[in-house]
């Protein structure tokens, strides 16, 4: 299991360095996703600070599903899935595999739109920093759980980058709420955050979870 | 007790894509070292013999014995011993030779990596070329890199379907080395081709498919390949 | 398949059930129910609001569970049951969205709330939109079985944290308190008349579960035969 995890995450590393293919695309339309905010709303930094949390997960979100895309799109070239099929492997650990690199994308674009963020909407972000940062680890390990499970799913259909949205979104409903009101907490807002702080544990757990077990059979013919 | 000694067994497969069936209650058995050919047109049920075989298909109904266990319970085990080697290359574009091989003898946990890596490029001749990327190599490359990657693990089974199909001349002397190489050190391999003259000329013993089932099976070993050519021609090229 | 799907005296007593169902309620509904004091006549299609809300997550509890069959068994039939309870769900959740607002507006002034409730079936009409639609756009049929049983699944788990999460954000996101919410005060005739209507949608959903699987049933038979008549041309 172990030996399945760390090979297919350092073999999506070793291809995401190479290509940067799922970094530029995602971090690309989230950049584009804030600018467009920016100029559709106008917003003050009062009003930024209320609902900037909101914008952030709008973009993170968008941004994640170009990501999740690729991520079996690669493996579908040359059929390099039935690499993955015939590996000798527990399929749980190639899910797993999957799923860490698709958070280390995500995150990694988002910190570095998180700064960027502060400047063009003139918020600050420091007030409550290691727990924003934390809020961002759930919420994305919430929101690939099932996105990565989901992807696996969507390359085998016609209509494959469309699918991926419809089917996901409506699944993440919990999590992006969740995600948006603890990261208004963090930024300063006044928002009770336990509940949520809770409920991201516990989607991030079942849907991880959950995804691990039906993998398999996502992955089998 | 027959069947003891098989390295395969399988017993009444049958396999059903939604109306359509691929096997119907299909038997066969394959000894330690022998190389089994399976002929037939497309649509009768070779590849997907080969994907149940390989675990690739997992639902199916009957019984597969895969070295001396049921496939169903021990499937992981049995897919560490078995290589498969197919028309399409199963390599990523985006990392080197070197990169993609250890990619596949870290999954089956090879031991001695480097130098077994290093071994298997120098095989099929790519020494100059295991720092260049995956899309960078000639189609003929890609399918010596892509013979390489199935047999990195040293499997004891080797399935290959169509192995065949757009291969170049140096990829197909390759691959025609590797085969008797793999036989003559105690393997054994199944084949599904419809490339009979090919099919013929390795193996131990030939069988015909036709709608999931077998109807004709000989060794080349004192057969004819002129009269099995002419007595099948109706089914496989038709 | 060698059943004779000509013949289907059950389904022919569950239909008559529901439609004997369906009049008995339509009657409770306009004639026998007294006419609920502030919100007027308007109020009876909470008779049908209601019963259609609970019988479409009944459901999607459904598809839930023949999903769970399928990623078992791998049946073909859990495969039919499931998608087809998807069917009826949607279109049960797709009355609910049309006849929440019919009542809101005169009640509440407004088309539409983000109420709990109203927005846990959208979210649930979401989802299993998205569960056909994934039906529609898979080609190979043992993979869109599997697939859609994970999303079955993968789906319903979802509900109750879908639940929680839009009644926490609800309480902090507060809106202008509305009048006359939905179980406030049921007499006697009002409850007798939702038990007349769920049992009335319920018998219903049934029996278009039947009919939707007859029809499945039909077409296979049907291709079998265009399978058979391609295959004997084939030797011509």
């Amino acid at each position: 299991m172990w030996r399945a995890i760390t090979t297919i995450l350092w073999k999506d590393l070793k291809i995401e360095l190479r290509t940067k293919e799922a970094f530029s695309a995602s971090f690309v339309f989230s950049l584009m996703v804030l600018v467009i905010f920016n100029f559709t709303l106008d917003l003050t930094t009062e009003e930024a600070m209320k609902m900037g949390a909101g914008f952030l997960w709008i973009a993170f979100a968008f941004g994640g599903v170009l990501a999740l895309n690729r991520s079996f799109a690669l493996e579908r070239d040359e059929s390099c899935i039935q690499g993955l099929q015939l590996a000798p492997v527990d399929r749980g650990g190639v899910y797993l595999g999957k799923f860490l690199a698709n958070v280390i994308f995500m995150l990694i674009t988002e910190l570095i739109l998180l700064p960027l963020f502060a400047i063009f909407f003139n918020v600050d972000i420091t007030g409550r920093l290691p727990y924003l940062v934390g809020v961002l680890v759930l919420g994305t390990v919430g929101f690939s759980s099932v996105g990565t499970l989901f992807s696996a799913i969507a390359v085998h259909t016609r209509m494959r980058e469309v699918i991926l949205p419809i089917l996901l979104l409506p699944v993440t409903v919990p999590v992006l709420i969740a995600a948006v009101e603890t990261t208004a907490y963090a930024m300063g807002a006044d928002v009770e955050p336990y509940f949520w702080f809770r409920l991201l544990v516990v989607y991030d757990v079942i849907f991880v979870t959950v995804s691990f077990l039906t993998f398999g059979s996502i992955l089998q013919e | 007790m027959p069947g003891e000694h098989s390295l395969l067994v399988a017993r009444n497969l049958t396999k059903t894509f939604g109306r359509f069936t691929a096997l119907k209650s299909l038997s066969l058995e394959l000894a330690p070292e022998e190389f089994l050919t399976i002929v037939g047109r497309n649509g009768a049920g070779k590849t997907t013999l080969l994907k149940i075989v390989s675990s690739i298909i997992r639902t199916f109904s009957g019984d597969v014995t895969l070295f001396g266990q049921n496939l169903k319970q021990a499937d992981e085990a049995a897919r560490r011993r078995i290589g498969f080697v197919s028309h399409e290359s199963l390599l990523y574009k985006d990392l080197t030779v070197r990169d993609n091989l250890m990619f596949y003898a870290r999954l089956y946990g090879v031991s001695d990596r480097d130098r077994r890596i290093d071994e298997m490029i120098e095989r099929v001749d790519l020494e100059a070329r295991s720092s260049a990327l995956v899309r960078a190599l000639s189609r003929g490359m890609k399918q010596r890199l892509s013979l390489a990657r199935a047999l990195i693990h040293q499997p004891t089974l080797l399935l290959l379907d169509e192995p065949f199909t757009g291969l170049d001349e140096r990829a197909s002397e390759v691959l025609d080395r590797f085969l008797s190489e793999h036989i003559q050190s105690g393997g054994a391999a199944i084949m599904a081709t419809h490339d009979i003259e090919r099919g013929w000329q390795h193996a131990n013993r030939v069988v015909v498919l036709d709608r999931g089932t077998i109807v004709h099976q000989t060794t080349t070993e004192g057969s004819s390949y002129e009269a099995f050519r002419n007595e099948y021609r109706d089914i496989l090229y038709h | 398949m060698t059943t004779k799907p000509n013949k289907d005296t059950a389904g022919g007593v569950l239909n008559g059930l529901a439609l004997i169902a369906m009049i008995v309620s339509l009657y409770m509904v306009f004639l026998y129910v007294p006419t609920e004091a502030t919100m007027g006549d308007v109020q009876r299609i909470f008779y049908f609001h209601v019963p259609l809300a609970w019988v479409s997550f009944f459901g999607f509890f459904l598809v839930f569970v023949f999903s769970v069959g399928y990623l078992v068994r791998a049946n073909k039939k859990w495969d039919n049951l499931a998608a087809s309870s998807a069917e009826i769900g949607v279109l049960y959740c797709t009355l609910v969205l049309v006849t929440g607002p019919i009542w809101a507006k005169p009640v509440w002034g407004v088309w539409w709330t983000w109420d709990p409730r109203l927005t846990l079936t959208l979210v649930l009409w979401l989802i299993y939109i998205a569960y056909l639609m994934l039906r529609h756009y898979m080609v190979d049929p043992e993979r869109k079985a599997t697939f859609s049983a994970v999303l079955g699944v993968v789906g319903f788990i979802d509900v109750p944290l879908v639940y929680f999460s839009i009644r926490w954000w609800r309480t902090q996101h507060p809106q202008p308190v509305m009048a006359g919410g939905e179980d406030s005060g049921l007499e006697d005739p009002m409850v007798f008349t939702l038990v007349a209507c769920v049992v009335a949608f319920m018998l219903l959903f049934f029996a278009l579960l039947r009919h939707r699987l007859r029809h499945q049933a039909f077409r296979e038979e049907l291709d079998e035969l265009h399978d058979r008549l391609e295959h004997e041309g084939h030797f011509q």
